[in-house]
Formats: C-alpha cells, structure tokens, sequence
C-alpha cells in the first residue's frame, strides 16, 4: 500500500510538472534594433488569424514580406472556426504559458488579452528612436483614422496603444438595383424615407407590379407570391445586434457604459432606446421591416437572393454574399438610413492586430517590423482590395494608384466590393463611425441586445418588457 | 395449456377465449403503435433524403419520393452546390471515429482488464478503501472532469490529436465494477487447481479468467464503440480542426449557417441524408450483432 | 493460507495504467474543480482571482440563467423520466405477454439506443420545422415547434417526444430480462387463484422488479440531469433555443459549458457550476435511495 501510495503521487507529480511546461519567453521587454534583427540567423513568429480570405491575402502579402526579411519565418495559425476560435484558443494557450507571438481580433478579445497582462505596449516601439522601428515616412501615426485608434487605447490611464487597427469594416445597404430602377424607385436616405417607400413597395407588389421585374424560372415563386404567404418584407437588418446599437445611437441614447477595461454596464434602458425599438416594431407590424428569422433564415442575404426583401442592411464586407444565383439581378450599394442628420451614425467594425507577451524580444521585435509591412499605405489598401468591403485603416491608401483605380475602375469581379467601398470612403467625409465600445463583457451584452431585437421584431415582445427581460438575464455582472 | 381452462364450462370459456382474444389485440395494437412511433423518425430521415427540394417544400407530406435523389448523398462527398460548409470531408470523420474507437476500446480492454483483475483475485492493503473511493467517482458528473481535462489538454500541447480524443475515456470505473462482478464469479477452486498446476496469477488471468469472462468483455468492447460513436461534447471541445472532427461533432458543424433555411434554399435533403450516413454504420452492425448487443446491454443493466 | 498472500506488487502493476489515468484525468480534474469554484471570480483570460470565497456560488445563484436552466432541467426530468419508465415497464410487460414476433419487436424498440443523438437530434429537428417538416405538413399546419417565434411549450414539448423516444430502448430491455428472470411459480399460483391481470401487475410483477425499477430510476434521473446534447441537436444550431431565445431551453449542463466560451471564460463560476449539479444528483440520488430501502423487496 505504502509502495502504491508513492507510487502514485510520483506520477501525478510528473503529471503537474509536464503542465508546467512553459514557452521561453522574455520578462523584460527590450527592442531590437533592425541591423541586430538582420544579423539573427534565423526567427520563428506564429499569427494566428481565422482562415478563408483573410488568411488566402495574408499568404499572398506575406511572400514578399519574405523578400524583405528572409530571415523572419511566418507561421500563419489559420483557425477554420472564425474569430470565435481565435480567441479561444489563444486565450488557452496564453492561459498555458504558451501563445502566438501575433492575433488578430476584435476589441473585447483584446480587452480579455489586456487583463491578463499579455499585451506588449506598442508605444514603445512608435515612439523609439531607432531607425526602421519608430515613427517615420513609412509608418505616420496620423495616418490612420483617429477612431480606429482609439479603439486600441485599452488602458485606463494614458493613451498608449496596445494594438493598431488592421482590417475594418462597416455596415452598408444593399439594394436590388434591377428592382428599383424596374420600378421608378428613388434609394431612400432616411428611416422615415424608408418607411414611406416600403409602404409603396407593398402596394406594388401586392398588385403584381413586381412580378416581371426579371425573368421568374419555373417553380420560383414571384414577389407577389411570397407578398400572399407572408415572407415578402421590403427591408431587412441582417446583424440584429448592430441594428439596436446603431439605432441606439441615431436616436440619441445610451447603449453600454465602460468603467474600465475590465468591467462595463449595460445602459440601454432608456427613453430615446425605447422610442427607436417602438419606431422598428411598428415598421414590422406594419410588415415593412424583418430580420434574417422573420424569413426563417439565418442570413438575411439568403432571403435577398430570392427577391423576399429589396433593401438589406449588412456588413459592408459582406456584399458578395447578397449577389443571386446567375447574377439574376443587379445589386446597389448605399449608405444606411439615419433618422436625423445631425447624428449620422454608422458602426465601425473590424479587428486589430497586437503582439502578445508569451514571446521573446527577437520575436517581438520581428512582428513589429511585420506589423509596419502590413499596414505600410501600399499593403493596407493591396489588402483591403484583395478581402473586398474591408476598408484600409490609412487615409493614405486610399490615394494610392491602385485603389483609386479599385475605386473608380474595378474589375468586373469586384464591382460590388467596389461600390461598397465607395460608400465606405462616402462615410468618412459625410457620417460619424462610432465603436462599439469594449470591455470584458461587451460582446455578451452585444449578444444579449441581439437577440432582444429578434424577440421585439419577430415575436412582436412587448419592448419595456423585452429590455428588463434582457437586463435580467445579463445577470448582476453588468447592472450599475 | 393453461389449468383454469379446465374448471369452465363451454359458455364461461367462450367468453374466457374472447376475453383473451381483445386482449391480444389490444396488446399488439399497443405494440405495434409504439413500434410505429419508434421507428417514424427513421422513416422521415431516410425519406426525406432522398426527396427534391420541391418535394420538401411541399405543403402535403409526400410520403414517397417520386425519384429517389442519390444526389442529395452524393452531395455530402462531392460538395458540388456547396451545401457543407469548410470543406469538411464524411470519411475523415468515419476514419476519424473508428481510429479513436479502436484506440479507446483497446486502451479500455486492458486497464479495465487488469484492474478488475486487482480487485478480484489479488489481495493488497487498502484493496476495498480504493475500490470503495472508486466506486464513489462513478457518481460525479464528467462534466465536472471536462474544465479541468480541457485546461490540461491545453497545456500538454494536445489539442486536435488523437491522443486527447483517447486518454481521457481509456479508463472506465463501470467497466471496471462490472468486470470485477464477472471475475468474482469464477469459482476459487478453479484458481487452486490453476496454483496445483503452477501456474502464475498473470498465467491464470490469460489463461482462465479471459475465456470464462469472454461476454462480459464483449459487451464492454461492444458499449465502448458506441460511446465513442455517440460522443460529441468532448471532441468539439478539444478540436477544431475539420482533419479531426468525429462523426457526431463533424456532422453539426457540416451543416452551421445552413440550418434555418426554408424554401428553394432548403438542405434539409441533404441534412437527413448526412444523418442518415451518420446513424447506419452503427444500426448494420447492430443487425449483424444483434444477440450479443442486446443480451450484453442488459446484462450491464441487471449487474448494476 | 493462499488468502493472506501479499500482492503489492502486482496490483501496483496491474492497477498501474488505470490509476495513472485516473490520476489525471479523474482525481487532479476533481480536486481542481473544488478549488476554482473557490477562487472568486477566477478567469481563464486573466489568469487572476479575488481571494478564497464563495462568491463563484454566490453569483450563480443571482443569475436569472441558472434559474432558468434549473427550471428546463427540472421539468424535463421529472416529466419525462416518470413517462419513460411507466412506458416502458408496460412495453416490457406486453412484450413479455406475446410469443410471437417478439423478437422482432424487440429489436424495433432498441433501435433508438444503437442510434447517434446528435444524428437524430437533427432529424426530430427537422420532423418539427416549421414549414417543411413532417408534422406540421401532416397535419397541414403552420406551428412554430422550434423556430422563429415558438413557445416554450412548443420547443418543450419537442424535447420532451426526443427524449423519450431516446431512453425507452435501455428501460425496456431491462425490464424485460428482469421480467424473464421472474419465477413463473408465482404467476402459475396466480393463474390457479384466477388472479386478474390487473392484480398480478401491481402485486406480484412490481414488487419483484422493483430492485430493477429502483436501478432504472436512479440512472435516468441522472442521465436527464445532465441532458444537454438531446438540445443543442434538436435546434440544430450547437444552441438551446431559435436565434431570438437562444437560451429558452438551457439545461443546467448547458449553463455549465457556456462559461467556457463566455467573455472572461469565468473557470471559476464553471466549476462551481458542476459543483451545484453534483450536489443536486447526489441529493436526488439519497433521497431515491431512503425511498428504496421502503419500497424494494428484494
């Protein structure tokens, strides 16, 4: 027994100790310069991104990122379960000691990353000394848009930078354009233009008006058909969350509140949110207005394709994603309804990008320089051409030849990418981004909002109800 | 022949025998209606996959499809309309599966072999405190066991390997409760007689207690599979690579994004067909195995 | 004597790759669970905690969530699992009565257990879609079971034919042998009596299962306890409810593993979760038992 005894703590021992098997990594944090960075014979770096086309462009950026630093390695952790398994998985491993020496994510990861102390302040190297690794030509902070840099300003004190933004996105509306200049229709530019026309739109379809708008084939049902079944609903808001939180702000009311990095509240308990969700609801009474459940999907673009809404509301990188089968029609792109123009409101999406703690100084060092290759004005606007309706985080890129030329002159299987950036460079000049403010814990109430919106569109849930409902199940976590 | 039939006159057992007749009726017509609600979801798995979406759509049941759609199966291989999503392949996930169940069902064979065989023959200090401690684990909950397994896997660098779709269910109290029941039935004189001959205690484990316990450790190889088969919390916590997921976890994720869709957009054909692939392997092999399996299930459930 | 004989070293042999793995896998994860439920607010993505304490506990049971996942769990358990072994002791029984097709029979009630539950769940998913599913066209309906804008009556209601349909195949063929390794003397005593059938169910047949059905009880209650996969299947989305009430149905389990991906990954109100759903199986668990020590004869 006593034999047996030993015996089995010396293995669960050796159990604890394999666990204690950390990465090499260094405490101190210290910039290498570049010649002491060419003169290393050969650095490993790991990012980890979510596959598809963001890591199919960072491959082909990352080809000539080696012509100019042969002896930096990229390993590219292309995680085929989106953003949602980048972070968990880095959180894992960082939990583990062990971690990617670069992500990419959104704002509230990074807000998880930052409480565990595994961010490495970027201030240190934008504002060193040494050449090739501070502020210079190549790398202008004032570049970037000033509110994409503010996301990354996490800490509670000061306004270092723990990340930079690497690939934004905002929202669009997606209009079947074969069906509006069919019909004589004018793109609406506010949510009371909205109303009005969606008002018309059911009248002319219930009519049979739309019926040939294009060549129906056999078994597809028409417009008027879907009217009769109820699933014809002019206007739909594809990402419920973004449609209370804009809406939200539009209307002038308060969404989430931070107190720090670590903690935030839900505030959307308000009048002014209230009359936004009030003016929504009455819209899908009236069957004007849906979300992708209303049809029963997933994705509102699916009931776009099959012409069972004409206006869509979506990620401004997702615009392929509403182009029909057969390219049966035309799609437009558009700005999204305000309700007032003094608060021309649209979301600012997207990730950034930061180097993380569990890594060495050389690696450290050698993801910045990648960094500044990623977002040096020639690659952001190559990379947001290549992944479609991102938009480049430098004002710079959009001067560029080539995105001028991606602007103005697009290649027949960018067109509608093109549009949409079009209207995203429309923003900057015309409407306020505005953030979804992170903290540890937005991204539950993000959630949570969503699917409240849902409940009040399609379940017709009484709204003052539906919000304490809401605020209820967040739990006491986000109550102030 | 029944005794009381004796002790009646004609017209008592007239009525006696149609007594017994409504009776019967009324038994297989009970039967049969369960049996009916039993087997309607495999009915409308197997119909539906092989129905066009028309079909689907329509607002009558069609209770036969009027061409069998082979399409919808090859679909799942194929991929052609693009219906599952990243890629996932249905023989990666078989393979997948019957490596880990191999691998589990072996792993368990031994340790659950060898520790019943501790617990049954052998005579050690403190052999009914463990046996007692381990009896008591059989009552938490894995799920207390999965947070803690999934930070180790974690930091063992295992993720998405076959060894922490293996280690973890190696090693099974049950298995071994019920395999300790078996061995304690083989009589001690068997044993002694095995001593007279020479033989070692490992000898006679091979030797005698193997081949007598053989239905037992088939009924364990046999519920073992189908664990694995069934599993699904496990492998999608600790992978997430598409090269590894199993025949449960894969078949969720094959079809994510998709599921909601109605109308022309509809796979449900090919969801049902997904399932389809997913649920026969096993229910053949219950067919060809068919005593061993029922017999063993229950015999787990009355040694309990 | 040859009973007294020392087998140290070959038990720690034989014991050895069970005990290692246990060890790890087993006795560290249920040692690490008792102390992450105690380190107040542990997070996975900070790696810090706020001292030793209950307050892990504390916040579960403030949370409206683990209400409602008592809640669904609850009605779950004691709806379906009552219905399951009624059900299925009357199958046994009936089934016990027939000579032919018996087997037959009884091959077709097993099948349920042979079958993957993710796999079926989808296709009870998809028997109950709102537009292009079988009950709803049979019966020439437009129900929402377990779509957009279902009840919770509606969804419940799914879940509960699931679950049934799933656990009669393990209950029945327990019964069944159970049956069939009753004594026929005392069914023969009861036909010389002219006993009806009614009686020889409730006085003879009960009483002599009953170590069976005290088995069969306990197992189900805590299978059904930690019900989980049955639902992420059925809405088909890996979530328990339609995109507007992801969350309608969660189960306590369900409650327990959405910490894992949650903002924070909150390990320690985790673990103090499955410490909650331990303690309520282990008290089901007792209680059944006190009343078993009464009602079983053995």
């Amino acid at each position: 027994m006593k034999k047996f005894l030993i015996l089995l703590i010396v293995l669960v021992g050796a159990i604890a100790l394999t666990g204690c098997k950390k990465n090499v990594f260094d405490a101190e944090f210290e910039i290498i310069s570049v010649a002491d960075l060419k003169a290393e014979q050969e650095i490993n770096i790991s990012f980890r991104v979510p596959s598809g086309i963001i890591s199919t462009a960072l491959t082909t950026l990352l080809e000539d990122f080696k012509i100019e630093w042969p002896n930096i390695n990229v390993e590219l952790i292309a995680e085929s379960g989106g953003y949602g398994d980048v972070r968990k998985l880095t959180i894992l491993d960082l939990n583990n000691g062990i971690g990617p020496t670069m992500v990419i994510g959104y704002p509230d990861h990074f807000a998880e990353y930052f409480s565990g102390n595994h961010l490495i302040n970027l201030q240190n190297f934008i504002e060193s000394d040494l050449e090739g690794v501070g502020e210079d030509d190549d790398f202008v902070l004032s570049d970037f848009l000033e509110s994409y840099l503010n996301e990354n300003r996490i800490a509670d004190e000061g306004d270092d930078l723990y990340g930079l933004p690497f690939n934004k996105s905002t929202e669009v509306m997606i209009y079947n354009k074969t069906f509006f200049e069919h019909m004589n229709y004018t793109v609406p530019t506010t949510w009371d233009e909205v109303k009005t026309l969606s008002k018309k739109i059911l009248v002319d379809v219930a009519a049979g008006k739309a019926d040939n708008v294009i060549v129906f084939g056999e078994g597809e049902k028409k417009p008027s058909q879907y009217l009769a079944d109820g699933m014809f609903v002019p206007i739909a808001y594809d990402s419920t969350s973004n449609a209370i939180i804009t809406a939200s702000r539009q209307w002038g009311g308060t969404y989430t509140e931070r107190e720090n990095i670590e903690k935030g509240y839900a505030v959307f308990n308000n009048d002014k949110v209230k009359e936004a969700l009030t003016f929504f609801q009455g819209m899908a009474n009236d069957g004007l207005f849906a979300v992708a459940e209303t049809f029963g999907e997933s994705y509102a673009s699916n009931a776009f394709k099959l012409i069972k809404c004409v206006m869509t509301i979506g990620s401004s990188a997702g615009v392929g994603y509403n182009v029909p089968e057969g390219n049966k029609f035309q799609i437009g792109v558009a700005p999204i309804p305000y309700r007032d123009a003094n608060a021309k409101y649209v979301i600012q999406q997207g990730t950034n990008i930061a180097i993380l703690g569990q890594s060495t100084n050389i690696q450290r060092s050698a993801a910045w320089q990648l960094i500044r290759f990623l977002l040096s004005s020639e690659n952001t606007a190559k990379f947001a051409m290549a992944t479609g309706g991102y938009l480049p985080v430098r004002k710079s890129s959009y001067e560029t030849a080539a995105y001028q030329d991606y602007l103005t002159n697009p290649p027949v299987d960018k067109i509608n990418h093109s549009m949409s950036a079009n209207v995203g460079l429309q923003y900057r000049n015309t409407y306020n981004f505005f953030v979804d403010v992170a903290f540890v814990g937005s991204s539950a109430i993000r959630d949570a909002v969503g699917s409240m919106f849902s409940a009040i569109i399609v379940n017709k849930k009484d709204i003052t109800k539906a919000i304490q409902d809401t605020l209820n199940e967040l739990g006491p976590k986000y109550q102030k | 022949m029944n005794h009381s039939e004796l002790f009646l006159d004609p017209k008592q057992m007239k009525v006696y025998k149609t007594k017994k007749i409504l009776f019967s009726i009324v038994l297989y017509s009970f039967l049969i209606l369960v049996a009916l609600f039993i087997i309607i979801p495999f009915y409308y798995m197997l119909v539906t996959s092989l129905k066009t979406v028309e079909e689907i759509n329509s607002d009558q049941f069609i209770f036969f499809p009027r061409s069998w759609m082979w399409e919808n199966y090859s679909e799942l291989f194929t991929n052609k309309n693009g219906t599952i999503t990243k890629g996932i392949s249905l023989w990666t996930m078989y393979k997948n599966t019957i490596i880990v169940a191999v691998l589990t069902t072996t792993g368990t064979i031994i340790t659950v072999v060898l520790s019943a065989f501790a617990f049954a023959r052998l005579n050690f200090k403190g052999r009914e405190l463990i046996f007692s401690i381990l009896l008591m684990t059989m009552m938490i909950p894995g799920e207390i066991y999965v947070i803690t397994n999934y930070q180790t896997i974690g930091s063992l660098g295992w993720r998405n390997t076959y060894q922490a779709l293996v280690l973890p269910f190696v090693t099974s109290v049950f298995y071994t409760f019920f395999l300790r029941q078996t061995f304690k039935q083989i009589p001690n004189e068997l044993y002694l007689a095995a001593k007279v001959d020479g033989t070692s205690d490992f000898g006679y484990l091979i030797k005698i207690m193997i081949p007598i316990a053989k239905a037992t450790i088939i009924t364990i190889i046999i519920l073992s599979m189908i664990g694995t088969w069934n599993a699904y919390v496990w492998p999608s916590l600790v992978t997430n690579d598409k090269s590894m997921y199993l025949v449960s976890n894969g078949l969720l994720e094959m079809f994510k994004g998709k599921v909601e869709q109605s109308g022309p957009d509809s796979i449900l054909n090919v969801q049902m067909a997904g399932s389809t692939m997913v649920t026969v392997p096993l229910l053949i092999v219950f067919i060809l195995l068919r005593k061993y399996i029922m017999s063993g299930v229950s015999r787990s459930g009355i040694k309990g | 004597m040859l009973e007294y004989k020392k087998d140290g070293w070959k038990a720690a042999i034989s014991l050895a790759p069970a005990m290692i793995l246990l060890a790890v896998f087993t006795f560290w994860p249920i040692l690490n669970a008792f102390r992450m439920a105690f380190m107040n607010d542990y997070s996975m993505s900070s790696g810090k905690w706020d001292g030793i304490g209950i307050r892990n506990f504390i916040y579960i049971f403030k949370d409206p969530t683990f209400w409602t996942a008592l809640k669904n769990t609850c009605i779950m358990v004691f709806i379906s699992v009552p219905i399951t072994i009624i059900l299925g002791l009357f199958i046994a029984v009936g089934l016990n009565s027939i000579k032919k097709l018996q087997s037959t029979f009884q091959t077709i009630f097993f099948l349920p257990y042979v079958t993957n539950t993710i796999a079926l769940g989808l296709v009870f998913g998809a028997m109950f879609h709102q537009y292009d599913g079988f009950i709803n066209q049979l019966f020439n309906k437009n129900i929402s079971w377990i779509g957009a804008g279902a009840s919770y009556t509606n969804a419940m209601i799914v879940l509960m034919i699931y679950t049934v349909w799933n656990g009669l195949a393990f209950k029945i063929i327990v019964f069944l042998s159970g049956l069939q390794s009753i004594d026929k003397q005392y069914y023969q005593a009861a036909q010389i009596d002219a006993t009806p059938r009614g009686r020889v169910f409730r006085r003879i047949t009960v009483p002599l299962l009953s170590p069976m059905i005290l088995y069969i009880t306990i197992t189900s209650l805590i299978g059904a306890f930690k019900a989980y996969s049955s639902v992420i299947s059925i809405f088909g989305t890996g979530k328990y409810g339609p995109g507007s009430d992801p969350k309608l149905l969660i189960t306590i389990v369900g409650y327990v593993y959405e910490k894992l991906w949650a903002s924070g990954v909150p390990l320690g109100e985790a673990a103090a979760g499955s410490l909650i759903l331990f303690a309520i199986i282990l008290a089901i668990t007792l209680v059944q038992l006190q009343v078993g020590k009464k009602r079983v004869h053995y």
